[in-house]
């Protein structure tokens, strides 16, 4: 009996030793092999603020690290954030399948795909940080995504961003180069008689009629098969409804023409459209908006011209 | 006790681990000496199925010379039951010949494209041409994402766009042209080959002395359902064949597409 007991005694003080070897060097703050006083503390030197040639591979690694810890601490947050706010719909794994998505059309993004529609970038691209907040930021008109600018801070809508990137690799595979970014004119030109004429003309000869309808009502020849990328049916825009869900501004419009809508069938005329005919486009795909009649204008408080 | 230890370090260990991300191995242009060479023929077995089907849309440019039924270009068994459009190629290599010069075009006339298979270094442009009359929209896909999706409204319009994902790329049209289908494959090394009309391929100049695997893969052409205008096909089938070359080798593999849509490897030989 008392050597079972010595034994078992022995053993238990061998597993605490090997325990406590582990756990040494993960908390270097918590044990000092030495002791010091404040006076004996000496102040390191401090480091030479010349930048020697072969410190720079160090700088940049340094930031580097630093950059991808920031990026770490943001998802970390988003992704707390992203339970409580996001999940219900876009579902906690990021699929879009979330408890409350059920008959939602349209159905909630997936993320873990990488695939955006609304974007800075070319047809195929990922979408710039700055995409992301913006959809956040602004909601979606006519689907239930909300606008979050009241209801989050800035810094938390960007820790949301951070986390809705880390659901698919392709933003750490392939990133986003310069030439993939379409550039969005900052000054928007007035609307003139001209430059609605000259859209007609653009919107005919470029055939958006195929799916939109000569009227820019989607119901073009072309509607019927339209298909989204996941293989369902998909209406294309209704432009009488006005209710645009890539933003309401001119250059929302513009941006959408020349970005394409990722995983829908429309593309991009980034390439088609030069540079002189692609304002009178917006301008006249405007004009296809039916004017709001006196209900819709007291229920949805729509300004009176 | 021990356990619990052994857990809590290996959960060290694994953190460790996952911070050091593996780099994407690229490929590395070396000059090859005594390659092997592999050559073969893929063929068809059974009766040869009518594939034909009718264009629905804009007929008085998708007609070939004024027909509206065409065979479809998924399967073509061309001479001596040879099966055209069949990707061979070897799925991991890390180092061997350089690519060729080529800018390869995908054309679209006639609501068909040209090539139907097609083969682009990675990071290379793709040029895509519009020889209709009419709105075409190429767009193309891997995996369910976009890699691309370009109206292309214009005659003689022709669009480059630089490839940056290697994978195959399946290009369809929106438009309206329902039965349009194309494969672009986007490839990390040289050693891919297309079948022509008789079956036959080739892959030279392969550095001896690895193992490889080659796959072969045919786009599926069995029609499972035609909802209206749409049609679904069955999924692409493929074969993978280890492979160890040795210094100057020659290979010969042969290998039939069965009327069930299912692959398999003949008799093989090899010499030297």
């Amino acid at each position: 009996m008392a050597i079972t007991q010595v034994l078992k005694a022995r053993f238990l003080r061998r597993q605490f030793v090997s325990l406590f070897a582990v756990f040494l060097p993960l908390c270097p703050g918590c044990v000092r092999f030495e002791s010091q006083s404040d006076d004996k503390f000496e102040v390191p030197p401090a480091p030479s603020s010349s930048v020697q040639e072969d410190d720079e591979g160090d700088i940049e690694a340094l930031v580097a690290r630093l950059e991808k810890e920031t990026r770490r601490v943001k998802e970390r947050r988003g992704a707390r954030l992203y339970r409580t706010t996001c999940a219900t719909c876009h579902g906690v794994s990021g699929r879009g399948n979330g408890p409350s998505s059920r008959g939602l059309d349209p159905q909630p993004r997936d993320f873990t795909l990488g695939v955006f529609k609304w974007r800075s970038t070319e047809s195929g691209s990922l979408p710039l940080d700055e995409d992301i907040f913006r959809t956040i930021s602004r909601g979606i008109p006519g689907t239930l995504m909300v606008s979050w600018k009241d209801l989050l801070s800035e810094e938390q809508r960007w820790d949301l961003v951070a986390h809705v990137k880390s659901f698919s690799s392709r933003f750490e595979e392939e990133g986003v180069e310069e030439e993939e970014i379409v550039e969005i004119p900052e000054e928007t030109p007035a609307a003139t008689s001209e430059s609605i004429a000259r859209g007609k003309e653009v919107f005919e000869f470029n055939k958006c009629w195929e799916c939109h309808g000569r009227g820019g009502q989607g119901d073009g020849p072309s509607a019927a098969t339209l298909k989204d990328s996941r293989g369902r049916p998909i209406k294309p825009f209704d432009f009488t409804l006005g209710r645009y869900r890539c933003g309401g501004t001119d250059r929302d419009i513009y941006r959408t023409f020349f970005t394409g809508l990722n995983g829908t069938p429309m593309p991009s005329f980034a390439d088609t459209i030069s540079a002189e005919d692609r304002w009178p486009l917006v301008h006249y795909v405007r004009t296809l908006q039916r004017k709001p009649g006196f209900l819709e204008r007291v229920m949805f408080k729509v300004p009176w011209p | 006790m021990r356990t619990k230890i052994i857990s809590v370090v290996s959960v060290f260990v694994l953190f460790c681990c996952s911070s050091v991300v593996a780099s994407p191995r690229k490929y590395k242009v070396v000059e090859v000496k005594d390659g092997a060479q592999l050559t073969g023929r893929v063929t068809f077995s059974g009766q040869v199925p009518d594939t034909k089907f009718s264009v629905t849309k804009n007929l008085e440019v998708c007609c070939v010379e004024g027909k509206k039924e065409r065979p479809s270009p998924r399967l073509v068994v061309g001479e001596n039951r040879g099966v055209k459009n069949t990707v061979v190629f070897l799925t991991e290599v890390s180092r061997g010949k350089p690519f060729q010069e080529s800018t390869p075009v995908l054309d679209q006339k006639n609501c068909t494209y040209d090539p139907h298979v097609l083969l682009i270094p990675v990071r290379s442009k793709l040029k895509i041409r519009n020889s209709d009359e009419v709105l075409h929209n190429a767009h193309g896909f891997l995996r369910n994402t976009d890699v691309f999706n370009l109206a292309m409204p214009r005659k003689d319009q022709v669009i480059e766009k630089r490839m940056r994902r290697a994978g195959i790329v399946s290009v369809k049209c929106d438009a309206g042209h329902t039965w349009m289908s194309s494969y672009v494959f986007v490839m990390k090394h040289p050693y891919y080959a297309v079948t022509d009309e008789e079956g036959r391929f080739s892959l030279e100049n392969v550095p001896a002395g690895k193992k490889y695997t080659l796959r072969v893969w045919h786009e599926g052409w069995r029609l499972l359902e035609k909802d209206g205008e749409s049609y679904s096909f069955e999924r692409a089938v493929q074969l993978d064949v280890p492979l160890n070359l040795e210094a100057g080798a020659k290979a010969e593999l042969n290998f039939v597409l069965g009327e069930d849509g299912t692959l398999s490897q003949e008799k093989s030989k090899v010499e030297g």
